[in-house]
Protein backbone atom coordinates (compact mmCIF):
# COMPACT_ATOMS: atom_id res chain seq x y z
CA UNK A 1 0.00 0.00 0.00
CA UNK A 2 1.00 3.69 -0.74
CA UNK A 3 1.89 5.75 2.07
CA UNK A 4 1.01 8.96 0.69
CA UNK A 5 -1.92 8.71 -2.80
CA UNK A 6 -2.45 12.22 -4.58
CA UNK A 7 -5.62 11.74 -6.65
CA UNK A 8 -6.46 14.54 -8.85
CA UNK A 9 -5.29 17.71 -6.73
CA UNK A 10 -5.76 21.10 -8.28
CA UNK A 11 -5.39 24.43 -6.54
CA UNK A 12 -5.86 27.69 -7.56
CA UNK A 13 -4.86 31.33 -5.99
CA UNK A 14 -7.54 33.02 -7.67
CA UNK A 15 -6.47 32.74 -11.29
CA UNK A 16 -3.11 31.23 -10.98
CA UNK A 17 -3.54 27.41 -11.50
CA UNK A 18 -0.80 26.10 -8.77
CA UNK A 19 -1.55 22.55 -8.99
CA UNK A 20 -2.95 21.14 -12.00
CA UNK A 21 -4.80 17.99 -11.57
CA UNK A 22 -1.90 16.40 -9.99
CA UNK A 23 -1.44 12.76 -9.27
CA UNK A 24 1.31 10.70 -7.54
CA UNK A 25 1.77 7.15 -5.04
CA UNK A 26 4.30 7.38 -2.80
CA UNK A 27 5.41 4.39 -0.98
CA UNK A 28 7.07 3.53 2.42
CA UNK A 29 10.56 3.69 2.69
CA UNK A 30 11.70 6.01 -0.06
CA UNK A 31 13.58 9.42 -0.50
CA UNK A 32 12.19 11.09 -3.10
CA UNK A 33 14.05 14.83 -4.30
CA UNK A 34 11.19 17.30 -5.58
CA UNK A 35 12.30 19.54 -7.90
CA UNK A 36 10.84 22.20 -10.06
CA UNK A 37 11.56 26.33 -10.52
CA UNK A 38 10.40 28.92 -8.01
CA UNK A 39 6.69 29.54 -8.13
CA UNK A 40 6.39 25.65 -9.94
CA UNK A 41 3.84 24.56 -7.01
CA UNK A 42 6.45 22.01 -4.77
CA UNK A 43 4.94 24.00 -1.88
CA UNK A 44 1.75 24.34 -2.56
CA UNK A 45 2.11 20.28 -3.27
CA UNK A 46 3.15 19.56 0.10
CA UNK A 47 0.70 22.07 1.85
CA UNK A 48 -2.13 19.99 0.26
CA UNK A 49 -0.23 16.67 1.10
CA UNK A 50 -0.54 17.81 5.05
CA UNK A 51 -3.72 19.46 4.67
CA UNK A 52 -2.91 22.82 5.27
CA UNK A 53 -4.57 24.45 1.94
CA UNK A 54 -8.24 23.84 0.50
CA UNK A 55 -7.57 22.19 -2.53
CA UNK A 56 -9.83 19.68 -5.04
CA UNK A 57 -9.08 16.00 -5.28
CA UNK A 58 -7.96 13.87 -2.60
CA UNK A 59 -4.97 13.02 -0.88
CA UNK A 60 -4.91 9.53 1.09
CA UNK A 61 -2.06 8.53 3.86
CA UNK A 62 -2.26 4.94 4.35
CA UNK A 63 -5.71 4.67 2.27
CA UNK A 64 -7.53 7.37 4.71
CA UNK A 65 -8.48 11.11 3.19
CA UNK A 66 -6.15 13.80 4.83
CA UNK A 67 -8.78 16.16 5.51
CA UNK A 68 -8.27 20.44 5.83
CA UNK A 69 -6.94 21.16 8.93
CA UNK A 70 -7.20 17.98 10.39
CA UNK A 71 -3.68 18.66 12.96
CA UNK A 72 -3.99 14.94 13.96
CA UNK A 73 -2.26 14.21 10.96
CA UNK A 74 1.15 15.51 12.37
CA UNK A 75 1.82 13.00 14.52
CA UNK A 76 2.29 10.77 11.53
CA UNK A 77 3.72 13.32 9.08
CA UNK A 78 6.64 15.82 9.72
CA UNK A 79 7.30 19.24 7.72
CA UNK A 80 9.51 21.64 7.21
CA UNK A 81 8.76 24.63 5.76
CA UNK A 82 10.68 27.14 3.23
CA UNK A 83 10.55 30.02 5.77
CA UNK A 84 11.90 30.45 8.81
CA UNK A 85 8.80 29.54 10.64
CA UNK A 86 10.12 28.92 14.29
CA UNK A 87 8.37 31.69 17.14
CA UNK A 88 11.27 34.09 17.73
CA UNK A 89 9.80 35.30 20.97
CA UNK A 90 10.46 31.82 22.33
CA UNK A 91 13.75 30.25 24.02
CA UNK A 92 14.86 27.38 22.62
CA UNK A 93 13.96 25.14 25.40
CA UNK A 94 10.51 26.48 25.35
CA UNK A 95 10.52 25.12 21.41
CA UNK A 96 11.53 21.79 22.31
CA UNK A 97 9.12 21.37 25.55
CA UNK A 98 6.34 22.40 23.11
CA UNK A 99 7.15 19.97 20.35
CA UNK A 100 7.94 17.25 22.79
CA UNK A 101 4.71 17.79 24.96
CA UNK A 102 2.30 18.30 22.23
CA UNK A 103 3.36 15.66 19.63
CA UNK A 104 3.30 11.83 20.99
CA UNK A 105 6.10 10.57 18.63
CA UNK A 106 8.78 12.45 20.03
CA UNK A 107 11.23 10.56 20.26
CA UNK A 108 13.85 11.26 23.17
CA UNK A 109 16.72 8.87 22.59
CA UNK A 110 17.16 10.31 19.26
CA UNK A 111 16.89 13.57 20.46
CA UNK A 112 19.61 13.60 22.86
CA UNK A 113 21.65 12.21 20.24
CA UNK A 114 20.94 14.78 17.59
CA UNK A 115 20.78 17.80 20.15
CA UNK A 116 24.79 16.58 21.72
CA UNK A 117 25.88 17.16 18.20
CA UNK A 118 23.81 20.48 17.27
CA UNK A 119 25.67 23.03 20.06
CA UNK A 120 22.12 24.65 20.38
CA UNK A 121 22.26 27.13 23.27
CA UNK A 122 19.16 26.11 25.21
CA UNK A 123 18.51 29.38 27.25
CA UNK A 124 18.83 31.62 24.13
CA UNK A 125 15.98 33.57 22.50
CA UNK A 126 15.04 32.15 19.02
CA UNK A 127 15.76 35.94 17.81
CA UNK A 128 19.09 35.70 18.92
CA UNK A 129 20.23 32.66 17.20
CA UNK A 130 21.64 32.59 13.63
CA UNK A 131 20.17 31.59 10.12
CA UNK A 132 22.01 28.44 10.57
CA UNK A 133 21.04 27.86 13.89
CA UNK A 134 17.47 28.60 13.46
CA UNK A 135 17.02 26.33 10.74
CA UNK A 136 19.31 23.12 13.12
CA UNK A 137 16.63 23.61 15.79
CA UNK A 138 13.75 23.18 13.26
CA UNK A 139 15.59 20.22 12.37
CA UNK A 140 16.22 18.67 15.68
CA UNK A 141 12.57 19.48 16.51
CA UNK A 142 11.29 18.08 13.05
CA UNK A 143 14.14 14.76 13.15
CA UNK A 144 13.24 13.64 16.47
CA UNK A 145 9.44 12.63 15.68
CA UNK A 146 8.80 9.21 14.82
CA UNK A 147 6.79 10.37 11.80
CA UNK A 148 6.36 7.93 8.35
CA UNK A 149 6.54 10.72 6.95
CA UNK A 150 9.00 13.75 6.11
CA UNK A 151 8.40 16.85 4.08
CA UNK A 152 11.40 18.73 3.87
CA UNK A 153 10.90 22.57 2.02
CA UNK A 154 14.53 23.37 1.76
CA UNK A 155 15.73 22.10 4.65
CA UNK A 156 19.32 23.34 4.98
CA UNK A 157 18.49 27.29 3.92
CA UNK A 158 20.87 29.04 5.55
CA UNK A 159 23.49 26.41 6.66
CA UNK A 160 26.82 26.21 5.78
CA UNK A 161 28.50 23.34 2.83
CA UNK A 162 30.15 21.80 5.80
CA UNK A 163 26.49 20.88 8.07
CA UNK A 164 24.46 20.31 4.80
CA UNK A 165 26.51 17.70 3.53
CA UNK A 166 26.59 16.38 7.68
CA UNK A 167 22.66 16.69 7.30
CA UNK A 168 22.25 15.02 3.89
CA UNK A 169 24.74 12.17 4.60
CA UNK A 170 24.54 11.47 8.16
CA UNK A 171 22.21 13.21 10.18
CA UNK A 172 19.06 12.12 7.60
CA UNK A 173 20.27 8.82 8.29
CA UNK A 174 19.68 8.90 11.89
CA UNK A 175 15.67 9.03 10.77
CA UNK A 176 15.48 7.22 7.96
CA UNK A 177 14.07 3.50 7.75
CA UNK A 178 12.62 1.00 5.46
CA UNK A 179 9.36 2.18 6.98
CA UNK A 180 9.76 5.59 6.44
CA UNK A 181 9.46 8.14 3.31
CA UNK A 182 11.36 11.31 2.95
CA UNK A 183 10.56 13.90 0.34
CA UNK A 184 13.05 16.70 -0.08
CA UNK A 185 12.61 19.74 -1.70
CA UNK A 186 15.64 21.98 -2.48
CA UNK A 187 17.30 24.19 -5.01
CA UNK A 188 21.13 22.53 -4.45
CA UNK A 189 20.36 19.19 -6.33
CA UNK A 190 24.32 18.16 -6.54
CA UNK A 191 24.28 17.85 -2.60
CA UNK A 192 21.10 15.02 -2.29
CA UNK A 193 21.21 13.36 -5.94
CA UNK A 194 23.54 10.78 -4.26
CA UNK A 195 20.79 9.98 -1.35
CA UNK A 196 17.60 10.17 -3.79
CA UNK A 197 15.73 6.95 -4.83
CA UNK A 198 12.92 8.75 -6.74
CA UNK A 199 12.43 12.72 -8.35
CA UNK A 200 9.49 14.39 -9.07
CA UNK A 201 9.52 17.12 -11.41
CA UNK A 202 6.54 19.81 -11.28
CA UNK A 203 6.27 22.46 -13.59
CA UNK A 204 3.84 24.94 -14.09
CA UNK A 205 1.49 22.74 -11.46
CA UNK A 206 1.54 19.73 -13.53
CA UNK A 207 4.35 16.86 -13.05
CA UNK A 208 6.39 16.32 -15.32
CA UNK A 209 8.46 13.28 -13.95
CA UNK A 210 8.24 10.88 -11.56
CA UNK A 211 10.48 8.08 -11.93
CA UNK A 212 13.26 6.28 -9.56
CA UNK A 213 16.33 6.83 -10.74
CA UNK A 214 17.55 3.37 -11.37
CA UNK A 215 14.43 3.51 -14.46
CA UNK A 216 15.92 7.02 -15.10
CA UNK A 217 19.44 6.14 -15.55
CA UNK A 218 17.60 2.98 -17.93
CA UNK A 219 15.85 6.08 -20.14
CA UNK A 220 17.89 9.17 -20.39
CA UNK A 221 21.53 9.72 -21.55
CA UNK A 222 24.12 12.05 -21.57
CA UNK A 223 25.90 11.52 -25.14
CA UNK A 224 28.76 13.46 -26.39
CA UNK A 225 29.98 13.58 -29.73
CA UNK A 226 32.22 15.57 -31.90
CA UNK A 227 30.15 18.77 -33.65
CA UNK A 228 30.19 17.30 -36.84
CA UNK A 229 27.76 14.78 -36.33
CA UNK A 230 24.96 17.61 -35.07
CA UNK A 231 22.28 16.50 -37.66
CA UNK A 232 22.61 12.43 -36.33
CA UNK A 233 22.43 13.55 -32.67
CA UNK A 234 18.93 16.15 -33.76
CA UNK A 235 18.02 13.39 -35.28
CA UNK A 236 17.65 11.78 -31.94
CA UNK A 237 15.17 14.77 -31.40
CA UNK A 238 17.52 15.25 -28.04
CA UNK A 239 15.74 17.03 -25.04
CA UNK A 240 18.47 19.62 -24.55
CA UNK A 241 21.72 20.00 -26.50
CA UNK A 242 24.78 21.65 -26.19
CA UNK A 243 27.79 22.86 -28.12
CA UNK A 244 30.90 24.15 -26.59
CA UNK A 245 34.66 23.13 -26.95
CA UNK A 246 34.31 21.22 -30.63
CA UNK A 247 31.73 18.74 -28.92
CA UNK A 248 28.15 18.41 -28.77
CA UNK A 249 26.37 16.98 -25.39
CA UNK A 250 22.61 16.27 -25.45
CA UNK A 251 19.91 14.39 -23.17
CA UNK A 252 18.06 11.82 -25.19
CA UNK A 253 15.14 10.07 -24.27
CA UNK A 254 15.09 5.69 -25.21
CA UNK A 255 17.20 4.00 -27.37
CA UNK A 256 20.54 5.92 -29.02
CA UNK A 257 21.08 4.79 -32.37
CA UNK A 258 24.20 6.56 -34.35
CA UNK A 259 25.42 3.85 -36.42
CA UNK A 260 29.07 3.16 -36.08
CA UNK A 261 29.31 6.66 -35.18
CA UNK A 262 31.80 6.92 -32.05
CA UNK A 263 30.34 8.30 -29.05
CA UNK A 264 30.23 8.88 -25.25
CA UNK A 265 27.33 8.75 -22.82
CA UNK A 266 26.87 8.86 -19.22
CA UNK A 267 23.75 9.11 -16.58
CA UNK A 268 22.30 12.39 -17.11
CA UNK A 269 22.78 14.61 -13.87
CA UNK A 270 19.66 15.35 -11.97
CA UNK A 271 20.11 18.75 -12.21
CA UNK A 272 20.73 18.68 -16.31
CA UNK A 273 17.81 16.34 -16.82
CA UNK A 274 15.88 19.24 -14.87
CA UNK A 275 16.87 22.00 -17.21
CA UNK A 276 16.54 19.75 -20.54
CA UNK A 277 12.89 18.74 -19.31
CA UNK A 278 11.38 21.92 -18.35
CA UNK A 279 13.82 24.44 -20.33
CA UNK A 280 16.57 26.58 -19.67
CA UNK A 281 20.33 26.81 -18.81
CA UNK A 282 22.56 25.38 -16.38
CA UNK A 283 23.49 28.56 -15.35
CA UNK B 1 -5.59 18.82 27.67
CA UNK B 2 -2.45 18.38 28.56
CA UNK B 3 -2.03 19.83 25.01
CA UNK B 4 -4.65 22.47 25.81
CA UNK B 5 -2.41 23.69 28.80
CA UNK B 6 1.08 23.16 27.13
CA UNK B 7 0.13 25.90 24.57
CA UNK B 8 -1.51 27.66 27.16
CA UNK B 9 1.68 28.23 29.19
CA UNK B 10 3.60 28.68 25.36
CA UNK B 11 1.28 31.73 24.77
CA UNK B 12 2.06 32.89 28.16
CA UNK B 13 5.83 33.15 27.61
CA UNK B 14 5.45 34.26 24.29
CA UNK B 15 3.66 37.44 25.06
CA UNK B 16 4.72 37.78 28.82
CA UNK B 17 5.95 41.13 28.24
CA UNK B 18 2.38 42.25 27.13
CA UNK B 19 1.50 40.98 30.71
CA UNK B 20 4.00 43.06 32.90
CA UNK B 21 3.86 45.86 31.08
CA UNK B 22 0.65 47.31 32.96
CA UNK B 23 2.02 46.06 36.38
CA UNK B 24 5.10 48.39 35.06
CA UNK B 25 3.05 51.21 34.01
CA UNK B 26 1.09 51.06 37.31
CA UNK B 27 4.27 51.13 39.58
CA UNK B 28 5.35 54.07 37.78
CA UNK B 29 1.79 55.79 38.34
CA UNK B 30 2.13 54.29 42.17
CA UNK B 31 5.55 55.51 42.80
CA UNK B 32 4.66 59.39 41.65
CA UNK B 33 1.41 59.77 43.16
CA UNK B 34 2.92 58.24 46.54
CA UNK B 35 6.17 60.94 45.64
CA UNK B 36 3.73 63.78 44.97
CA UNK B 37 1.26 62.67 48.18
CA UNK B 38 3.97 62.88 50.37
CA UNK B 39 5.51 66.59 48.82
CA UNK B 40 1.91 68.01 49.05
CA UNK B 41 1.36 66.72 52.83
CA UNK B 42 4.96 67.69 54.20
CA UNK B 43 4.36 71.00 53.06
CA UNK B 44 0.56 71.14 55.13
CA UNK B 45 2.33 69.59 58.36
CA UNK B 46 1.60 72.31 61.12
CA UNK B 47 4.03 73.01 63.35
CA UNK B 48 5.73 69.96 65.41
CA UNK B 49 3.13 67.98 63.16
CA UNK B 50 3.66 64.37 61.81
CA UNK B 51 3.12 63.41 57.81
CA UNK B 52 -0.20 61.84 58.93
CA UNK B 53 -1.43 64.54 59.91
CA UNK B 54 -0.14 66.43 56.89
CA UNK B 55 -2.31 64.32 55.14
CA UNK B 56 -5.21 64.92 57.46
CA UNK B 57 -5.16 68.74 56.39
CA UNK B 58 -4.45 67.40 52.87
CA UNK B 59 -7.94 65.83 52.74
CA UNK B 60 -9.59 68.91 54.51
CA UNK B 61 -8.32 71.26 51.95
CA UNK B 62 -9.81 68.86 48.87
CA UNK B 63 -13.11 68.76 51.47
CA UNK B 64 -13.07 64.90 52.19
CA UNK B 65 -14.76 64.40 56.05
CA UNK B 66 -12.45 61.51 57.48
CA UNK B 67 -15.17 61.12 60.57
CA UNK B 68 -18.25 60.81 58.94
CA UNK B 69 -20.69 57.95 57.57
CA UNK B 70 -20.26 59.41 54.30
CA UNK B 71 -16.63 58.79 54.45
CA UNK B 72 -16.90 55.20 54.63
CA UNK B 73 -18.85 55.38 50.99
CA UNK B 74 -16.02 57.96 49.93
CA UNK B 75 -13.96 55.13 50.14
CA UNK B 76 -15.83 52.86 48.54
CA UNK B 77 -16.47 55.00 45.66
CA UNK B 78 -12.79 55.43 45.24
CA UNK B 79 -11.90 51.44 45.15
CA UNK B 80 -14.63 51.42 42.77
CA UNK B 81 -12.89 54.53 40.75
CA UNK B 82 -9.77 52.28 41.04
CA UNK B 83 -10.77 49.39 40.06
CA UNK B 84 -12.37 50.11 37.33
CA UNK B 85 -10.35 52.70 35.79
CA UNK B 86 -7.15 49.56 35.68
CA UNK B 87 -9.48 46.90 34.70
CA UNK B 88 -10.96 49.67 31.65
CA UNK B 89 -7.61 50.54 31.14
CA UNK B 90 -5.82 47.26 30.87
CA UNK B 91 -8.69 45.11 31.00
CA UNK B 92 -10.81 46.35 28.17
CA UNK B 93 -8.30 48.70 26.58
CA UNK B 94 -4.81 46.72 26.91
CA UNK B 95 -7.15 43.21 26.28
CA UNK B 96 -8.95 44.46 22.89
CA UNK B 97 -5.18 45.76 21.41
CA UNK B 98 -3.45 42.34 22.58
CA UNK B 99 -6.68 40.79 21.13
CA UNK B 100 -6.47 42.59 17.56
CA UNK B 101 -2.94 40.78 17.01
CA UNK B 102 -3.42 37.05 18.57
CA UNK B 103 -4.85 35.51 15.89
CA UNK B 104 -2.98 37.46 12.97
CA UNK B 105 0.73 38.06 14.60
CA UNK B 106 1.95 34.56 13.64
CA UNK B 107 0.54 34.53 10.36
CA UNK B 108 1.57 38.36 9.54
CA UNK B 109 5.60 37.42 11.19
CA UNK B 110 5.53 34.00 9.30
CA UNK B 111 5.65 31.58 12.07
CA UNK B 112 1.97 30.00 11.09
CA UNK B 113 3.19 27.04 9.64
CA UNK B 114 5.26 25.80 12.72
CA UNK B 115 1.88 26.06 14.95
CA UNK B 116 -0.26 24.46 12.14
CA UNK B 117 1.95 21.59 11.63
CA UNK B 118 1.80 20.24 15.50
CA UNK B 119 -0.81 17.85 16.64
CA UNK B 120 -2.83 20.34 18.39
CA UNK B 121 -6.20 21.11 17.00
CA UNK B 122 -6.81 24.74 15.83
CA UNK B 123 -9.76 25.18 18.63
CA UNK B 124 -7.70 24.30 21.04
CA UNK B 125 -4.83 26.43 20.00
CA UNK B 126 -7.60 29.22 19.29
CA UNK B 127 -8.90 28.47 22.60
CA UNK B 128 -5.79 28.92 24.42
CA UNK B 129 -4.94 32.39 22.85
CA UNK B 130 -8.51 33.32 23.34
CA UNK B 131 -7.96 33.11 27.13
CA UNK B 132 -4.60 34.44 27.46
CA UNK B 133 -5.16 37.66 25.83
CA UNK B 134 -8.59 38.35 27.27
CA UNK B 135 -9.08 36.87 30.52
CA UNK B 136 -4.99 37.16 30.87
CA UNK B 137 -5.35 40.87 30.02
CA UNK B 138 -8.33 40.54 32.50
CA UNK B 139 -6.10 38.85 35.18
CA UNK B 140 -3.21 41.18 34.32
CA UNK B 141 -6.12 43.85 35.45
CA UNK B 142 -7.19 42.91 38.45
CA UNK B 143 -3.79 42.54 39.68
CA UNK B 144 -2.79 46.05 38.96
CA UNK B 145 -6.27 46.71 41.11
CA UNK B 146 -5.03 44.43 43.48
CA UNK B 147 -2.11 46.41 43.94
CA UNK B 148 -4.01 49.90 43.88
CA UNK B 149 -6.21 48.37 46.64
CA UNK B 150 -3.68 47.52 48.65
CA UNK B 151 -1.31 50.88 48.10
CA UNK B 152 -4.26 52.79 48.49
CA UNK B 153 -5.40 51.06 51.20
CA UNK B 154 -2.23 51.42 53.30
CA UNK B 155 -2.26 55.19 52.60
CA UNK B 156 -5.42 55.67 53.65
CA UNK B 157 -5.03 53.97 56.74
CA UNK B 158 -2.71 56.49 57.63
CA UNK B 159 -5.26 58.82 57.43
CA UNK B 160 -8.52 57.25 59.23
CA UNK B 161 -8.23 55.40 62.66
CA UNK B 162 -10.56 52.57 61.57
CA UNK B 163 -8.44 50.55 59.76
CA UNK B 164 -10.61 47.44 59.17
CA UNK B 165 -13.40 50.21 57.69
CA UNK B 166 -10.94 51.41 55.10
CA UNK B 167 -9.64 48.12 53.92
CA UNK B 168 -13.55 46.60 53.94
CA UNK B 169 -15.25 49.72 51.91
CA UNK B 170 -11.86 49.83 49.58
CA UNK B 171 -12.77 46.32 48.73
CA UNK B 172 -16.17 45.97 48.15
CA UNK B 173 -15.79 49.35 45.74
CA UNK B 174 -12.59 47.45 43.84
CA UNK B 175 -15.49 44.18 43.60
CA UNK B 176 -18.20 46.52 42.62
CA UNK B 177 -16.02 47.69 39.59
CA UNK B 178 -14.10 44.34 38.94
CA UNK B 179 -17.75 43.01 38.32
CA UNK B 180 -19.29 46.38 36.16
CA UNK B 181 -16.37 46.43 33.95
CA UNK B 182 -15.42 42.45 33.41
CA UNK B 183 -18.33 42.24 31.01
CA UNK B 184 -17.04 44.67 28.80
CA UNK B 185 -13.62 43.74 28.74
CA UNK B 186 -14.59 40.04 27.49
CA UNK B 187 -17.08 41.71 25.25
CA UNK B 188 -14.54 44.40 23.65
CA UNK B 189 -11.59 41.62 23.79
CA UNK B 190 -13.59 39.06 21.88
CA UNK B 191 -14.42 41.99 19.06
CA UNK B 192 -10.43 42.72 19.04
CA UNK B 193 -10.49 39.27 18.51
CA UNK B 194 -12.55 38.48 15.56
CA UNK B 195 -10.85 41.44 14.05
CA UNK B 196 -7.16 39.72 14.53
CA UNK B 197 -9.14 36.72 12.79
CA UNK B 198 -10.78 38.66 9.66
CA UNK B 199 -7.66 41.48 9.20
CA UNK B 200 -4.30 39.98 8.54
CA UNK B 201 -2.74 44.01 9.42
CA UNK B 202 -4.03 47.26 11.21
CA UNK B 203 -6.71 44.90 12.36
CA UNK B 204 -8.13 47.65 15.09
CA UNK B 205 -7.81 50.80 12.78
CA UNK B 206 -10.15 48.49 9.96
CA UNK B 207 -12.32 47.72 13.06
CA UNK B 208 -12.72 51.48 13.97
CA UNK B 209 -13.35 52.52 10.54
CA UNK B 210 -15.84 50.01 10.40
CA UNK B 211 -17.60 50.71 13.83
CA UNK B 212 -17.27 54.37 12.72
CA UNK B 213 -18.80 53.70 9.07
CA UNK B 214 -21.73 51.39 11.42
CA UNK B 215 -22.46 55.04 13.19
CA UNK B 216 -22.60 56.60 9.94
CA UNK B 217 -25.26 54.59 8.42
CA UNK B 218 -27.25 53.84 11.88
CA UNK B 219 -27.61 57.79 12.03
CA UNK B 220 -28.63 58.08 8.65
CA UNK B 221 -31.25 55.73 8.89
CA UNK B 222 -32.29 56.74 11.97
CA UNK B 223 -32.66 60.37 10.33
CA UNK B 224 -34.87 58.24 7.83
CA UNK B 225 -37.19 56.51 10.78
CA UNK B 226 -35.43 53.00 9.06
CA UNK B 227 -35.52 50.51 12.02
CA UNK B 228 -31.70 48.87 11.99
CA UNK B 229 -29.62 46.68 14.38
CA UNK B 230 -28.33 49.23 16.81
CA UNK B 231 -24.72 47.76 16.71
CA UNK B 232 -22.87 51.47 17.30
CA UNK B 233 -25.07 52.64 19.93
CA UNK B 234 -25.01 49.38 21.79
CA UNK B 235 -21.08 49.46 21.68
CA UNK B 236 -20.65 53.05 23.10
CA UNK B 237 -23.71 52.37 25.38
CA UNK B 238 -21.74 49.97 27.12
CA UNK B 239 -18.20 52.16 26.81
CA UNK B 240 -21.16 54.59 28.65
CA UNK B 241 -22.37 52.42 30.76
CA UNK B 242 -18.31 51.28 32.15
CA UNK B 243 -18.04 55.22 33.24
CA UNK B 244 -21.02 55.00 35.64
CA UNK B 245 -20.70 54.03 39.26
CA UNK B 246 -22.57 50.88 39.71
CA UNK B 247 -26.46 50.59 41.10
CA UNK B 248 -24.80 49.23 43.79
CA UNK B 249 -22.54 52.43 44.64
CA UNK B 250 -25.94 54.21 43.86
CA UNK B 251 -27.81 52.48 46.81
CA UNK B 252 -25.02 52.88 49.19
CA UNK B 253 -24.61 56.79 48.50
CA UNK B 254 -28.59 57.20 48.50
CA UNK B 255 -29.05 55.32 51.52
CA UNK B 256 -26.14 57.01 52.87
CA UNK B 257 -27.22 58.24 56.33
CA UNK B 258 -28.83 54.66 57.32
CA UNK B 259 -26.87 52.32 55.70
CA UNK B 260 -24.32 49.85 57.32
CA UNK B 261 -21.56 50.13 55.40
CA UNK B 262 -19.74 47.40 56.75
CA UNK B 263 -22.28 44.31 55.82
CA UNK B 264 -21.27 42.72 52.95
CA UNK B 265 -23.30 43.83 50.24
CA UNK B 266 -25.43 40.38 48.43
CA UNK B 267 -23.64 38.63 45.19
CA UNK B 268 -27.11 39.18 43.56
CA UNK B 269 -26.59 42.54 43.48
CA UNK B 270 -23.73 42.33 41.20
CA UNK B 271 -25.33 40.70 38.43
CA UNK B 272 -27.70 41.16 35.97
CA UNK B 273 -29.25 39.75 32.78
CA UNK B 274 -27.50 41.98 30.39
CA UNK B 275 -24.01 40.37 31.73
CA UNK B 276 -25.37 36.80 30.44
CA UNK B 277 -25.99 38.43 26.93
CA UNK B 278 -22.34 39.54 26.78
CA UNK B 279 -20.77 36.59 27.76
CA UNK B 280 -22.94 34.70 25.00
CA UNK B 281 -22.20 37.45 22.57
CA UNK B 282 -18.49 36.99 23.16
CA UNK B 283 -18.69 32.94 22.91
CA UNK B 284 -20.23 33.61 19.65
CA UNK B 285 -17.42 35.69 18.76
CA UNK B 286 -14.71 33.50 19.88
CA UNK B 287 -16.50 30.51 17.56
CA UNK B 288 -16.96 32.83 14.77
CA UNK B 289 -13.43 34.26 14.64
CA UNK B 290 -11.68 30.00 14.97
CA UNK B 291 -13.85 29.59 12.26
CA UNK B 292 -12.91 32.08 10.13
CA UNK B 293 -9.08 31.72 11.46
CA UNK B 294 -9.33 28.23 10.83
CA UNK B 295 -10.23 28.54 6.91
CA UNK B 296 -7.75 31.18 6.45
CA UNK B 297 -4.89 30.60 3.83
CA UNK B 298 -1.10 30.62 4.65
CA UNK B 299 0.46 31.61 1.55
CA UNK B 300 3.25 28.97 0.39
Amino acid sequence: MSTLEVKGVTKYYKKLCALDNVSLEIPQGRIIGLFGRNGAGKSTLMRCMLGLMHHQGDILLNGEKVKYSDTAIFEKIAFIPDVSALDKRIRVKDAIELVKTINPSWNEERFDKLFAKSNLPLKNKVSSLSKGMKTKLYLLLTLCLDVELLLLDEPTLGLDIQFRKEFFNSILGEFYNEKRTIIISTHQVEEVENILQDIIFIDEGKIILYDSIENINTIYRQITVPQTHKEAVQALKPLSMFEGLGNITAIVKGEIDLGDMLYTYTNPRISDLFLAMVGGTSD
Amino acid sequence: MTKFFMFLKHEFKANKMAFAIPFIIQGINLALALIILILVASKLIPANGTLTEGVHELFKEINVSIDSELSGIVIMIMGYIMTAMSVTIYGVLVGMIRSGTVLNYEIRMGYELFYRSLPISIWSRSGAKYLNSIVGAFIAAMGVALVNYVSAAIMLSTVFVDNGMVWTMLFQGMIAGFISTIFAAFLFGSIGFLLSAVFTKMALMKGAFILLITGFVELLLKAFGIKFLPIFSYLTGTIAKLLQPSSMIQTSIENAKDIQLLTPIPVSNFFHLEQLWIMLISVGLFVLSTIIYKHKTIEA
